[in-house]
């Protein structure tokens, strides 16, 4: 296991790096120029002294590989620099963002987890009736919904049935699970089918059969001999969405008025504040890849046979 | 000469007129197989591929994959109708009066689990008891000549041979009444083979269960057993001792097997 | 010739093609398809509820929300069709790179894709977005820039595998034209699954455009598209919840088309394998 895990975690750093490599790029070489942007919105005239003092302040007198590389040594004291906008350390920002959307995110997940898993395994108990034909039409009506549009009707029901006359949001858990379920429905129920078929297969294999031939019970079979076996792809299909839900929550933050990084996003979009769009990217991506590693991680502890520090294929 | 006493712990398997077919109307894979295994003897059930062999096993075991059904017919363990069992009691009888060594261990072992868990399962079904079954574990997995070392590791680090030989152990943790062996020797080299069949003597000679030993290799069969019958395209066409279809009698069926086994030798 | 047998009825294809034929036909005839003029505006009207003059009801400025919704059809599935082209060419490019660039051409693409597609689709496309400024154009660009590695990942290990058999190597030895070779040999391969994935992708991407337009991030204002329709509608979610319901269905139509096409491709594909065993 040794092997594998220092292998995943060199693999993992070197993605990092060059994910830095695609932010920075990103805004040294965005249209526009953001000295001129940023006097502007300063409301001071873009003479060439002032555009010259503010351009060695954002460093953009030298080489790329040059400004990369002092980024780089900012980024390693955690100064992701100014927010254009605000004035305050972007720093700053992100780390008041952060825990809305990784609290919304990780709650999230674990909905999925548990809607998977009930709709799956309920499913394969009685992989033709109509449980399952009812399950895939759901199946196809949520992942054909955009989810804001789930969403807003969420919020609509909300007002007309419930008489909400603002939207319940902040830190109160129905500003939460609310947000959280809607975000965990379609790939939920899409995992759901995932998870019924897997088990519907993996019970036909012979060390099923053996476990029966041993006599022992349903739930032991299911967990020790079918869920072992079927949980690294599970785990993986699972961390994938975490993708979706950093994205996802862009959309249900600004429905549901929380102040997390979705939200931030897009108020720098509105203000073409790049050091904070930058940091966005950078950190979006970063928690991406750590989940990942971690389900990989987790994947090789349930099943021995990953556990080989594979040749990269 | 006197026939020595079953244990206590033999069991008795008595198989009457077993029908299967593939549904309910289609074609017949196994026709009225009737045979009777007294406790503590040993038994071989010999076959080509294609004969019907492990549909027997698989009946036996009430572990048919669908679409096969069985028509009729009746298996008895220790006078009990397996087939009259509820799916409760069916499962008390599983693995305590009747087990069956499967035929590609490879994938009868749980892939993700270490081997001397697997054995202590197995021996959980008859010592509820954690620590307890570990140690009759550790004791199975070393009468079949397989150390701790190696019962630390997984089922894809092991050959096939030791594999078998873990599935022998399970049989040795759980004292099963009845034991089945579907093909044990099968896709081993004869060193393999002989080291899986010491490890079933030992099993059966410890326990003093019955054996019946599926196999289509006769000089197998012949190490363990001292009666056979052969099954024929779902029929069982004849029963006597091994010796009897060594020398190629009882028929066309018989002289096939006999005629693979002098060329196996060869 | 392998004779086949007449392949069963594959009703989520059928159903999947006969949507987005419709679809096609709304977005091709929706000026003369709209009741009422998707640009009016008319104080007088402002969010009334579905009735027989205005069949899904007025919106914010009153104008009639299903003109807007058919119209709107243009520019959804219009930018929608734009973008995945655009992503499937990048990744068809890339892949062949990838495949015929030999072994260096291989591993650069590889790590090329494996770094983008450790990002977050969306967050990607809202990062490219933010850098080029909210417009139609930045929102298709933006979407081509998050999607492609996905697909290409996809392409690559299809063609990959496509290339390396052992006919396409023979039929190379052989001295045939390599783009006789392509043709001939590796497309018939990889053809198939190539429509199912370009379909699921189509149906993301309608999605994700959308999305962005929903933001205020794509197509602004006057003009009619459903993401954009819904940005409008959610001040009065409450009190006009009729609003939802035109780009709603539009929504929900188009998604379910492309899932359909790309599910009996699939089974297709599947089916036809199944034979040839």
């Amino acid at each position: 296991m040794r092997g594998r895990l220092g292998r995943r975690l060199l693999w993992t750093l070197t993605t990092i790096a060059l994910m830095s490599m695609v932010a920075f790029l990103l805004v040294a070489i965005a249209p526009g120029d953001p000295v001129v942007a940023e006097l502007r919105f300063m409301g001071v005239p873009a003479t060439p002294n002032t555009v010259e003092a503010l351009r060695r302040e954002f460093d953009l007198d030298a080489p790329l590989p040059v400004r990369y590389a002092r980024w780089i040594v900012r980024l390693s004291r955690l100064d992701l620099g100014e927010s254009i906008a605000s004035g305050r350390p972007v720093a700053a920002e992100l780390a008041r963002a952060l825990p809305w959307t990784l609290q919304l995110a990780f709650v999230s997940l674990v909905m999925i987890v548990a809607l998977s898993l009930s709709t799956g395994l309920a499913a394969a108990l009685h992989p033709y009736g109509r449980l399952t034909t009812f399950l895939r039409g759901l199946t196809i009506m949520a992942i054909s919904i955009p989810v804001y549009w789930l969403a807003l009707a969420a919020v609509g029901l909300g007002a007309v049935v419930l008489g909400w006359s603002t939207v319940v949001s902040d830190a109160s858990l129905g500003g939460l699970l609310l947000p959280a379920f809607i975000l965990s429905l379609a790939p939920g129920l899409a995992i759901g089918r995932v998870v019924r078929q897997r088990v519907i297969d993996e019970r036909l294999e012979d060390h099923v059969r053996l476990a029966v031939a041993l006599g022992r019970s349903p739930a032991q079979i299911l967990i020790q001999d079918v869920g072992v076996v079927i949980g690294p792809s599970l785990v993986t299909m699972w961390a994938t969405t975490f993708g979706y839900l950093l994205g996802g929550a862009v959309v249900v933050e600004r429905i549901f008025d929380r102040p997390g990084l979705g939200n931030l996003a897009l108020h720098a979009i509105a203000a073409r504040d790049y050091p904070v769009l930058q940091a966005y990217l950078l950190c979006a991506g970063v928690a991406f890849v750590l989940v990942n590693a971690a389900a990989d991680l987790l994947s090789a502890w349930l099943d021995p046979r990953l556990r080989r520090s594979r040749v990269d294929d | 000469m006197v026939k020595p006493l079953a244990s206590p712990n033999a069991g008795h398997l008595k198989v009457e007129g077993l029908t299967v077919s593939v549904g309910g109307p289609g074609p017949t894979l196994l026709e009225d197989v009737s045979f009777d295994l007294p406790p503590g003897n040993r038994l071989a059930l010999l076959g080509t591929s294609g004969s019907g062999k492990s549909v027997t096993a698989s009946a036996l075991l009430r572990l048919l994959r669908p679409p096969l059904v069985v028509t009729s017919g009746r298996v008895l363990v220790d006078d009990v109708d397996l087939y009259g069992l509820d799916g409760r009691s069916m499962r008390e009888h599983r693995g305590r009066s009747l087990f069956m060594i499967f035929q590609s261990p490879g994938t009868a072992l749980n892939p993700c689990t270490n081997i001397l868990t697997q054995v202590r399962r197995a021996a959980e079904r008859r010592e509820p008891s954690r620590a307890a079954a570990l140690t009759i574990a550790a004791q199975a997995l070393d009468a079949v000549g397989l150390n701790l070392r190696q019962g630390l590791q997984f089922p894809f680090e092991l050959s096939g041979g030791m594999q078998q030989r873990v599935l022998v152990a399970m049989a040795l943790a759980l004292e099963p009444r009845v034991l089945l062996a579907d093909e044990p020797t099968t896709g081993l080299d004869s060193l393999a083979q002989r080291e899986v069949l010491r490890a079933l003597e030992v099993m059966l000679e410890r326990t003093g269960a019955s054996l019946l030993f599926i196999t289509h290799d006769l000089r197998a069969a012949n190490v363990l057993c001292r009666n056979a019958m052969v099954l024929d395209r779902g029929r069982l066409v004849a029963k006597g001792p091994l010796s009897d279809f060594l020398t190629g009698q009882h028929g066309p069926a018989a002289h096939a097997l006999a005629r693979s086994a002098a060329e196996a030798d060869r | 010739m392998i004779k086949t047998q007449a392949l069963p009825p594959n009703p989520s294809l059928i159903w999947g093609l006969r949507l987005a034929a419709l679809l096609l036909l709304v977005a091709l005839l929706s000026p003369s398809l709209t009741p009422h003029d998707a640009y009016a505006i008319n104080l007088d009207r402002r969010l009334e509820a579905p009735s027989f003059e205005y069949p899904f009801g007025t919106d914010r400025l009153g104008r009639c929300v299903l003109s807007r919704t058919v119209l709107g059809t243009r520019a959804s599935l219009g930018l929608a069709l734009l973008a995945s082209a655009g992503a499937t060419v990048a990744a068809l490019a890339l892949s062949v790179v990838a495949v015929f660039g030999g072994r260096s051409g291989d591993r650069a693409v590889r790590l090329l894709i494996d770094v983008f597609i450790s990002f977050p689709s969306l967050v990607l496309a809202l990062a490219f977005v933010g850098i080029a400024g909210p417009s139609a154009f930045a929102a298709v660009t933006a979407i081509v820039w998050a999607w492609w590695p996905s697909e290409a990942r996809v392409m690559r290990s299809l063609l990959d595998s496509a290339r390396h058999r052992n006919f396409v190597d023979a039929a190379f030895l052989a001295g045939v034209h390599p783009v006789r070779v392509v043709v001939r040999h590796i497309l018939p391969q990889v053809g198939p699954a190539l429509a199912v994935r370009t379909s699921l992708e189509m149906s993301s991407v309608i999605v994700a455009l959308s999305t962005l337009s929903f933001l205020g991030l794509g197509l602004q204002p006057p003009h009619p598209e459903w993401g954009t329709m819904l940005n409008e509608a959610w001040p009065f979610v409450g009190t006009a919840p009729h609003l939802l319901f035109g780009p709603g269905l539009a929504l929900i139509a188009s998604v379910l088309a492309f899932n359909l096409i790309a599910e009996g491709l699939r089974v297709r594909v599947d089916s036809r394998q199944l034979q040839e065993w």
